[in-house]
């Protein structure tokens, strides 16, 4: 309400910003995880026979590797905070002013990440053995950092713990309740993803060699994801007691406007997680037979945990941004706790108002759904009002929109009478019969005295 | 297989091929069983889809529940008696000589079959289980009394409690 | 008689590829090898090698469509514990929206279907354009043909068993569309549909066809499928087979080849779970059959080829197109008899060209159709 939004039709801004975090978190992820693996290879290089063959396939790999990570990696990074500046600009200010100096470290830790890799890239066949050793070590430290500040404002949304908006206590809520597990789960998925990615690059090597990296690789690979189990239980357990229950009330379909989306996308990350195992396992037992289809096959399994574990974390922050303190739609929950705020005309108290809109016209109810709806809903797509709202008559939209938290992952309405009619008035003349905000302010009361 | 085994000899690491090659073995066998576990795990919801739910309570509606297939006039008069069910479970109503009427589960406690009124005993024909009129097994091979149950009339219907229910219609 | 008279010797070759007696895996195959003389079939496969060329990411298609089989199998076994073809729609409602995992379960079966009947259309234009259909393989080329069409069967018998107004409608417009067959439409119709309407006996005929009958049809036809494959060999495109021996490179089927193609299959299978979680299957309002037909009714995806071709052929034109498609599903099964040269000549160039036309038509007609 306090800020123009950014409209996007079918998608929506939030599945606009899903769908380029997910990509960035593979690329992420598997930056750190191969900043690992070359670290690694590299000390594993000087026990070899044939060290300098290894280097050779080091030097290949850290090619494809900063093309990848600096171009992709770095416009779907930035590509992420244009987005949720434009998706949800509340909750992005939130972020940014509680945690200044961590976004600082951070972009510090990634202008670092790129200089150690365009030296150690540019010091093969230049620099000692030493040195190389030393800043392949460095990269992977400065990278995890970037993973360490990053995952306590990632996991400080779903979980702030300690942290209110009263306190500001940034430790707390940066050392929040599933800081740790989830910093170790993703340390895990980077050792799995950066072993992936190795043996994609393997499977171009020449026979002899390609061998022996594919079985280093399984090493980062087998371990790491055998151990990611413990931590997704560990996980589970620091998550809020809501979120738990929307996932055991997953299991079961949509009866009751219970959300199973959150359970059938946990199970889709376990389900990856297992087949990466069983592939790798195929890989390590006949290291010869990997091909680069079946490598990029690997990935793509990956990427799908990938997405299916994000997913889960996001809707498992239903319907906070940040959980418990701020609604996706720009609603702090102090304010919906406060009848006089909460009931009181919506443009009122909005710091940034729509141009000229008549009270009770459709562009009234339409900008209502832009500005507390578009961030979860579509009109016609993802999570379609359309479609949800069907059987919708004016006195039983009247009476949902009064009771909007009873839907158990929906925030309160926020505004009066006149815009609730307004917003259910545009919904259902959407479906072909025109209602205006009249008519439907006139069946509401019949239905509160029934 | 030769392949592979020469280029392990070629990589020429700290105690050889065999040892290189059983270590790998090791590491394999380790993971594999590990990974069956998760493996297993991911068919968590198959196992679940399969897994029956929770009975609902008999006797979920106003602690009671409609008896079906016996009328009151089925157990008008003493002596008289019937099999019948209720919430999907079959029961076994009479009434005693005195009067009163009577209502057991009907499930032996045997081997499940139902029971049958015979006046003077409740007589189980799969094995030959005999209870008597308070449901107390007397002879034959049941192991534990029937489990008694509340009947009682309403509106010209038969109802079934909980024996400890004291809310009664 | 001593034990060892018993026991069936077990070849040189064997004993050199086995692992070692001593070892857990090694005796337990010796000891197998004993009883059950099989080596010669192992030595057979094992020899067993795929061609390597810029086209053989295509060989995977086949391997693919018996994964979606597998998934397809175990789902809809657990989808048969809970429906019931008396009560079709209400069995499919709790399925979705009260047994655990039921409408995950649902949706990985439709899901699994759809890219089971996409793989198959994928493999079938491969294998046509690398020409494999040739002699000595025609055997191959029919039953894949007929996989082809029992699988399409098993998508036209499952759609109708959730029983809603969907599903309803689209079969009964479809049986409609055989009863105008000449000669025997209309016997073949009622057949099918049990009488002159689509009703709950529909559903029977259906459920015994979708559970049993095609079943039973496509593990026997894959079978001997899989069998001409193993005992014929790969077919090397023309290409391929033109060069210098020592330029061929080949890779070994099961040493190889497999262990390369099961990544492919795990992703498959990751692709239909992700595919369930994002895009659950719905359900919709029981069917009516007093009711109007819903708006937009559209037949599945690979229907909408032949639902746009009856749509382009209107009243007694109709026959044309019925014609056109059973002329188009004849010609396919005829293709190894009329193009056997290799390398291909005259006749194969226009029979690739016809292919190309029918891929075309093909996926103009479904894009036509979705868009129409």
């Amino acid at each position: 309400m306090n800020y123009p939004v950014w409209n996007v039709s079918f998608l929506g801004s939030g599945l606009v910003v899903a769908i380029i975090a997910i990509i960035h978190v593979l690329i992420s992820h598997i930056a750190v995880g191969g900043g690992i693996f070359i670290a690694v290879a590299e000390w594993w290089a000087g026990r070899q026979a044939d060290g300098d063959r290894v280097r050779t396939f080091l030097h290949g790999f850290v090619k494809y590797f900063l093309i990848y990570t600096t171009v992709f990696g770095a416009m779907t990074g930035v590509g992420i905070w244009f987005a949720i500046g434009l998706a949800n600009p509340e909750g992005t200010s939130l972020l940014i002013h509680q945690f200044v100096f961590a976004w600082a470290t951070e972009w510090v830790t990634f202008i670092g990440e790129l200089t150690v890799l365009y030296l150690y890239f540019y010091g093969w066949g230049v620099n000692s053995r030493r040195m190389q050793l030393l800043l392949a070590v460095l990269y992977a430290v400065i990278a995890w950092l970037s993973l360490f500040v990053i995952n306590g404002i990632l996991s400080f949304m779903l979980t702030p713990g300690g942290w209110t908006p009263e306190n500001r206590d940034i430790a707390a809520g940066f050392f929040n309740p599933t800081f740790l597990p989830s910093l170790l789960g993703r340390t895990l998925a980077m050792l799995v993803l950066g072993g992936l990615f190795a043996m994609l690059l393997a499977a171009r090597v020449e026979d002899g060699l390609k061998e022996r990296i594919v079985a280093l690789a399984a090493r980062f690979v087998l371990p790491a994801a055998v151990a990611m189990p413990a931590l997704a239980v560990w996980y589970w357990f620091a998550l809020p007691e809501a979120a738990q229950t929307m996932w055991l009330d997953g299991a079961t379909g949509v009866a009751g406007g219970r959300l199973e989306a959150v359970t059938r996308y946990s199970w889709l990350a376990v389900i990856t997680g297992a087949l990466i195992v069983i592939g790798t396992l195929a890989f390590a037992a006949r290291p010869r037979a990997v091909t680069r289809a079946a490598a990029l096959a690997m990935l793509l399994i990956a990427q799908l945990g990938v997405l299916g574990g994000e997913f889960f974390r996001e809707m498992a922050r239903k319907p906070y941004v940040v959980h418990g303190t701020l609604y996706s739609n720009g609603l702090w929950q102090a304010e919906s706790k406060s009848p006089a705020t909460l009931d009181a005309p919506y443009f009122e108290a909005a710091r940034w108002e729509p141009p000229g809109i008549a009270p009770g016209s459709p562009a009234h109810g339409e900008w209502i759904y832009r500005l507390q709806c578009a961030s979860c809903h579509t009109l016609d797509g993802y999570r379609a009002l359309d479609t949800r709202t069907r059987a919708w008559t004016p006195a039983f939209a009247e009476r949902f929109l009064r009771n909007l938290p009873q839907q158990g992952v929906m925030p309160p309405f926020h505004g009066d009478a006149a815009d609730r009619a307004a917003l259910a008035a545009w919904l259902i003349s959407r479906h072909g019969t025109p209602v205006t905000a009249a008519e439907v302010g006139a069946a509401a009361p019949e239905e509160v005295t029934r | 297989m030769s392949e592979t085994r020469d280029t392990e000899s070629s990589a020429g690491g700290p105690g050889g091929a065999a040892d290189a090659r059983r270590g790998r073995r090791r590491f394999l066998a380790l993971m594999g069983g590990l990974s069956a576990c998760w493996t297993g795990a991911s068919l968590y919801p198959a196992y679940r889809f399969l897994s029956p739910q929770a009975a609902p309570d008999p006797f979920a509606e106003n602690g009671r529940a409609a008896v079906e297939k016996v009328t009151p006039a089925d157990v008008a008069r003493p002596g008289m008696g019937k099999n019948g069910g209720y919430a999907g479970r079959g029961v076994i109503i009479f009434r005693t000589q005195a009067g009163k009427l009577r209502a057991f589960d009907s499930k032996c406690t045997h081997a499940g079959c139902n029971v049958e009124f015979q006046g003077e005993r409740l007589f189980c024909n799969c094995h030959g289980g005999v209870y008597d009129l308070d449901g107390t097994n007397i002879a034959g091979p049941p192991p534990r009394p029937l489990t008694e149950l509340e009947a009682f009339e309403q509106d010209g219907l038969l109802y079934v409690a909980r024996i400890a229910d004291p809310a009664k219609g | 008689m001593s034990m060892d008279q018993r026991f069936v010797p077990i070849p040189s070759d064997a004993e050199d590829a086995l692992p070692p007696a001593r070892s857990t895996a090694g005796a337990a195959l010796r000891a197998a090898l004993r009883r059950f003389p099989i080596w010669p079939v192992i030595a057979f496969l094992r020899g067993k090698r795929v061609p390597q060329h810029r086209a053989t990411a295509w060989y995977a298609m086949g391997g693919l469509a018996l994964v979606f089989l597998a998934i397809q199998i175990a789902t809809g076994i657990l989808l048969m514990v809970y429906y019931r073809p008396s009560q079709p729609w209400a069995s499919v409602q709790r399925i979705v929206n009260e047994v655990p995992y039921g409408a995950f379960i649902r949706s990985v079966h439709h899901w699994s279907a759809n890219l089971m009947a996409l793989t198959l259309f994928a493999h079938m234009f491969s294998t046509f354009f690398m020409k494999a259909y040739r002699p000595p393989r025609e055997l191959t080329w029919l039953t894949g043909c007929a996989l082809l069409g029992v699988t399409l069967l098993f998508a036209f018998s499952g759609y109708l068993l959730p029983w809603d107004d969907l599903s309803f409608f689209a079969t009964r417009v479809s049986l409609t569309e055989i009863e105008k067959g000449p000669g025997l439409g209309p016997w073949l119709a009622d057949l099918v549909r049990g009488g002159p309407d689509v009703t709950i006996d529909t559903i029977g005929r259906f459920y015994v066809l979708h559970v049993t009958v095609l079943p039973l049809a496509v593990l026997a036809i894959i079978g001997a499928h899989l069998l001409c494959i193993q005992l014929q060999g790969v077919s090397e495109p023309d290409r391929f087979a033109a060069l210098p021996e020592r330029e061929k490179k080949y890779r070994a089927f099961f040493g190889d080849f497999m262990i390369a193609e099961i990544p492919i299959w795990l992703a498959a299978s990751a692709l239909v779970v992700a595919l369930a979680a994002a895009v659950p299957r719905g359900l919709a309002p029981e069917a009516d059959p007093f009711a109007a037909a819903p708006a937009g009714i559209k037949p599945e995806w690979y229907f909408l080829a032949p639902y746009q071709m009856l749509k382009l052929f209107p009243g007694h034109l109709e026959l044309i197109g019925l014609g056109l498609m059973n002329g188009a599903m004849l010609g396919a099964l005829a293709v190894p008899f009329i193009d056997r040269a290799v390398p291909a000549g005259a006749r194969g160039r226009i029979m690739t060209a016809l292919g190309a036309a029918g891929l075309a038509g093909f996926v103009v007609l479904t894009v036509w159709g979705r868009l129409s």
